[in-house]
């Protein structure tokens, strides 16, 4: 699989040279930084730019872009402006698949659907992880293949029981950005008897500044991306440690009250970001907990009718 | 115009983006590069820490564009840390003591581990004048209270993400009252999730919208001391 990547700025930077190092760097045929600045210049006399760059997106191509042909297109934090400049890129380096990550709202295309229309019409398939962690199984061969080694967490844990401590620590499958890596070798020693203390742990090595791998998904209250990044990691960490993730809880909710509106079990498994003193609590963002029922209802495990959810017969 | 304005212009223009591409460096060798290459050629640090915080203020301005957002969150901290990195290279080159202006206090409130917003902020402080103490995150009212005891600040300032722990903000303010401190110290808040409302509500006395915003407001306290 021949990988091209169009990124911008330290985010990009930090998942490629993840990506690179530790899975796809063979993989890689070229890395090209796609700068607002880059266009400007090119098209120094024009006024409004960025109204008029949806009209003829062909005509904002940078002339310095390599064209090589690829199977793998990735776009890492490029401006949302630029978005429309992706499908006839795509289709020049003859990719067969984009995968187009939104960490952060502003770097989301501003025309989203437009621009999935636009590929696929040149039959290119286009997938919008968001965040980028939450990608985990792929209708597109290519898309899989990348997702094999980097998307939502996974791990090996071993424990020690009589030390009640972390003995081990094997990711499986890495965050793109190598959060789940960074965060993975530090609970190494770390013990777990203390369900609060150790989710605490997972959750400030996550958005911890002093490590280069930190996750750096938007963390606006109003799009709380990276709080869903966390919830995903400390989910796929207890997972692999056979604690109850926040899937477990919420059947044990359902399973308990037979039938649950989805407002009442948000108030029980969200309960207020940080809050973690309180044991019902299972995650910090509404967002994961939409993913997670989205996920049981599609297993089967749980139905939704309206508002209501009720265990399903899997 | 005339060429040597349009010349002079263009050179400014690729300075400050050669500045901006050092300070938005992911692995962070190109800051250590630029200041060892400018110490080299005999640049004064403070020199060059200034043209570092003029790549660093546009990418503050970038970030609040509101007709055209050039940076984002991850551009604030990555910058951010390479100007931390710039300060531990420069700081052994610094001969001349500067007068501190003023001295804060600063933390991120309980239950909160956000560091960004505080790190730029503490940073700002630093490079124009004023002795930060940094208590770091998740900071209870007990060790902001200590520290206004024990270092009588002139400002305390307090940072929060979240606003299920905006209200410990509140918490603090009332007790420095209760301690009969409130007189001595101005009380700056600021945050993502807060408003100047919000703060005028709680008693602070200012509402720091961003880290420039807040050291113009710091500064003006420092003045109105004199």
């Amino acid at each position: 699989m021949k990988i091209y990547i169009i990124y911008r700025g330290p985010f990009g930077e930090q998942m490629i040279n993840n990506i690179a190092l530790k899975g796809f760097g063979d993989n890689i045929i070229n890395l090209y930084e796609l700068k607002p600045e880059t266009i400007e210049d090119e098209h120094n006399n024009q006024e409004n730019i960025w109204e008029k760059i949806w009209e003829e997106p062909e005509k904002y191509i940078p002339k310095d872009l390599p064209i090589e042909k690829c199977d793998l297109l990735l776009v890492l934090g490029i401006h949302s402006k630029l978005g429309d400049l992706i499908p006839p890129i795509a289709e020049r380096l003859g990719v067969k698949a984009v995968l187009y990550p939104i960490d952060d709202r502003k770097m989301a295309p501003e025309a989203k659907k437009t621009v999935q229309d636009d590929l696929e019409k040149r039959g290119i398939y286009v997938e919008f992880p968001e965040p980028f962690c939450t990608l985990n199984q792929s209708d597109n061969e290519l898309i899989n293949e990348f997702a094999k080694k980097f998307g939502r967490p996974k791990f090996e844990i071993k424990l020690d029981k009589d030390k009640k401590i972390i003995k081990d620590v094997k990711v499986i499958r890495d965050s793109p950005g190598g959060t789940a890596n960074s965060v993975g070798k530090k609970l190494i020693n770390f013990p777990y008897g203390n369900r609060e203390s150790l989710i605490k742990k997972i959750y400030d090595e996550h958005s911890n500044e002093g490590e280069g791998n930190c996750c750096k998904a938007e963390m606006d209250p109003l799009c709380p991306l990276m709080q869903e990044a966390a919830d995903l990691l400390k989910d796929a960490i207890f997972e692999a440690c056979g604690f109850i993730t926040t899937k477990k809880a919420i059947l044990k909710i359902i399973s308990d009250t037979k039938e649950i509106k989805i407002k009442k079990l948000e108030e029980i498994i969200v309960n207020g970001p940080g809050n973690w003193n309180n044991s019902a609590k299972a995650c910090d963002s509404t967002k994961a907990l939409n993913l997670y029922i989205k996920e049981l209802t599609e297993e089967g495990k749980i139905i939704k009718i309206n508002d209501r959810l009720k265990l399903g017969k899997i | 115009m005339s060429n040597f304005l349009v010349l002079k212009r263009m050179s400014k223009k690729n300075e400050i983006r050669r500045l901006i591409e050092v300070l938005l460096d992911f692995k962070g060798d190109k800051i250590k590069e630029y200041c060892q290459n400018k110490l080299d050629q005999g640049m004064d640090p403070y020199d060059i820490f200034n043209e570092l915080s003029l790549g660093l203020d546009e990418i503050g301005k970038g970030f609040e564009d509101q007709k055209f957002q050039r940076y984002f969150t991850s551009d604030l901290i990555v910058s951010g840390k390479n100007m931390k990195k710039a300060v531990e290279i420069l700081k052994k080159y610094f001969k001349k003591t500067i007068k501190t202006r003023g001295s804060v206090v600063i933390g991120t409130v309980k239950g909160d581990v956000h560091d960004i917003g505080k790190m730029i902020f503490t940073i700002t402080l630093e490079s124009n004048g004023f002795k930060v103490t940094d208590l770091g995150v998740d900071v209870g009212k007990e060790l902001f209270i200590e520290k206004v005891k024990e270092e009588n600040p002139n400002i305390l300032g307090m940072s929060a993400l979240l606003t299920s722990t905006i209200s410990h903000m509140g918490e603090v303010i009332d007790q420095l009252e209760k301690e009969n401190l409130r007189e001595k110290v101005k009380v700056i808040v600021g945050g993502k999730a807060l408003t100047e409302d919000f703060a005028m509500k709680i008693g602070a006395d200012a509402f720091g919208k961003d880290s420039i915003d807040g050291l113009r407001k710091c500064e003006k306290f420092i003045e109105a001391q004199k």
